[in-house]
């Protein structure tokens, strides 16, 4: 187990014990879908592929594929990204 | 968003090329150039918006990561500006024209005048323009005071003048002043319009022909137009007409009958009716709800049409047909003698009331029964009233 991983179930274990909500921890992705035609990414480490039909988003937990349609990143910055289209599918890839 | 979009210089939208468009957008990122509306359109193409002070970085991001952009559009105020700029023409004409409205609303092109009756607004305009105001002249050289002055003085029957500056507009209001009209006076007596005995006399104007306690006739003179000279003054002085007026209250005295039976027969509502709708399109009824006929042996019946308004004067051609049906029933009322005296007393007043002139004071009332009471009541009813009994006659008109 890398020292990352080690760090980061600490922390999980820490916030557990104290009640706190998962959403302070740091790097963790946190991620809100707005029906099926907005998504946000906060805490994103970049784009892994953007295809129109497909968009690889790099998070601490492994890269997030969102699969759709006519997708579009209406706004990429350093601690957001924002996906916009007909959003089918979002799972995560080890 | 930290940083803003729009930016002094604007934004632009860049076609990227390449096969590691991904590692483009995450270095673009890593170096804090905002990127959006990020759209694939091919294979290896990509189109994004981007700040258009952030192009000579994303040259250097296009360099390193083997890709190649250009700018396919620009928006923003800068480039709206330099596009404008670009189009001397346009840019001449819409300040010539700013100009031009600015100087030309400066004059004076229209002149109104309200409030005249009789003076023609020729007339208005020409004594204005002796003060000084005409069309095309400058705003600022209209002197109100001046103009209103010489509109007062040319024009005798002004009574009020009032200049006002409405934008190019100047707006005369005039007040005509209202002369009085000659009076004419026609020589006429004061004669009596009913049979009295006068019990006071007011003398306006003219001679006094009778004294209070004396006992008038219709149409007998009661104050005289004709002024007589008084007896002894030598010479005579010429006779004077005048028009008579003045007051005379005299006690006149009204009668009127009226009767009442004592058996009536005849039909009255008997408070019952029934209701029938139906809907009527131009003349054909289509719709009815409830009874089309009179359910009852004696009635009437009461029809109201409504049509339906939509707007204004604009209708449907639909009209709802409301018909009532009200029961009718024959009746026979036996009265009292002291009921149907009281009906034809009642009877008797209403009758003179429509008799008597209108200020007058009644004094007396009486009442009495007329004839033995057979199949109906007849009473008499005597009213005495004070009054002013005088009405103007023309002088020379016929007794």
């Amino acid at each position: 187990m890398s020292w990352r991983r080690i760090r980061q179930r600490l922390l999980e274990q820490v916030s557990e014990a104290l009640e706190m909500p998962g959403d302070i921890l740091p790097d963790l992705p946190r991620i809100v879908l707005i029906g099926d035609t907005r998504l946000f990414v906060e805490n994103h480490r970049g784009i892994g592929v953007y295809q129109a039909d497909s968009v690889r988003i790099g998070t601490s937990c492994g890269d997030l594929l969102v699969r759709g349609e006519n997708l579009v990143v209406k706004n990429i910055l350093p601690e957001e990204i924002t996906v916009e289209g007909r959003i089918r599918e979002i799972s995560f890839l080890p | 968003m930290g940083k803003s979009r729009w930016g002094p210089g604007g934004q632009v939208v860049v076609l990227v090329r390449g096969g590691n468009l991904t590692g483009f957008v995450n270095t673009a990122l890593s170096q804090g150039i905002l990127l959006w509306d990020m759209k694939r359109s091919g294979e290896d193409l990509l189109s994004a918006r981007v700040r258009a002070a952030s192009v000579r970085d994303l040259r250097r991001v296009a360099k390193a990561t083997g890709c190649r952009f250009r700018i396919e559009g620009r928006s923003g105020p800068v480039f709206r500006w330099r596009r404008l700029s670009r189009r001397k023409g346009l840019v001449a004409g819409f300040v010539a024209f700013c100009l031009a409205l600015y100087v030309l609303s400066g004059f004076v092109w229209s002149i109104q005048v309200e409030g005249n009756r009789t003076v023609s607004s020729a007339a208005i305009l020409q004594a204005a323009a002796a003060g000084g105001l005409t069309w095309g002249m400058p705003r600022r050289l209209v002197d109100p005071d001046r103009v209103e002055k010489a509109v007062r003085d040319a024009l005798p029957e002004m009574a009020w003048v009032s200049l006002r500056l409405h934008g190019t507009q100047v707006q005369l209001e005039v007040v005509e002043r209202t002369l009085p009209r000659p009076v004419t006076e026609v020589p006429n007596d004061i004669v009596a319009a009913r049979a009295g005995l006068v019990r006071e006399i007011l003398v306006q104007k003219g001679q006094a022909r009778v004294a209070a306690g004396e006992t008038v006739r219709a149409g007998q003179v009661l104050i005289s137009g004709v002024i007589e000279p008084p007896a002894g003054v030598e010479p005579p002085p010429p006779v004077r007409y005048v028009a008579a007026a003045g007051l005379v209250r005299a006690r006149v005295w009204y009668e009127a009958y009226g009767e009442a039976p004592l058996v009536v027969t005849g039909q009255r509502p008997a408070g019952v009716e029934v209701v029938g709708y139906g809907i009527k399109i131009g003349d054909r009824e289509i719709i009815s709800l409830g009874p089309q006929a009179s359910p009852f042996p004696l009635y009437k019946t009461e029809t109201l049409i409504k049509p339906f308004p939509l707007w204004r004067n604009i209708g449907l051609p639909v009209e709802v047909v409301i018909t009532r049906y009200l029961k009718y029933e024959r009746f026979r009322e036996v009265r009292d003698v002291d009921t149907a005296r009281r009906l034809a007393a009642s009877e008797a007043f209403f009758g003179l009331e429509s008799l008597r002139y209108p200020g007058g004071t009644v004094v007396d009332r009486r009442v009495e029964q007329v004839g033995r009471p057979g199949p109906e009541v007849r009473e008499r009813m005597r009213v005495e009233a004070l009054e002013d009994i005088g009405v103007p006659r023309p002088l020379g008109a016929a007794n």
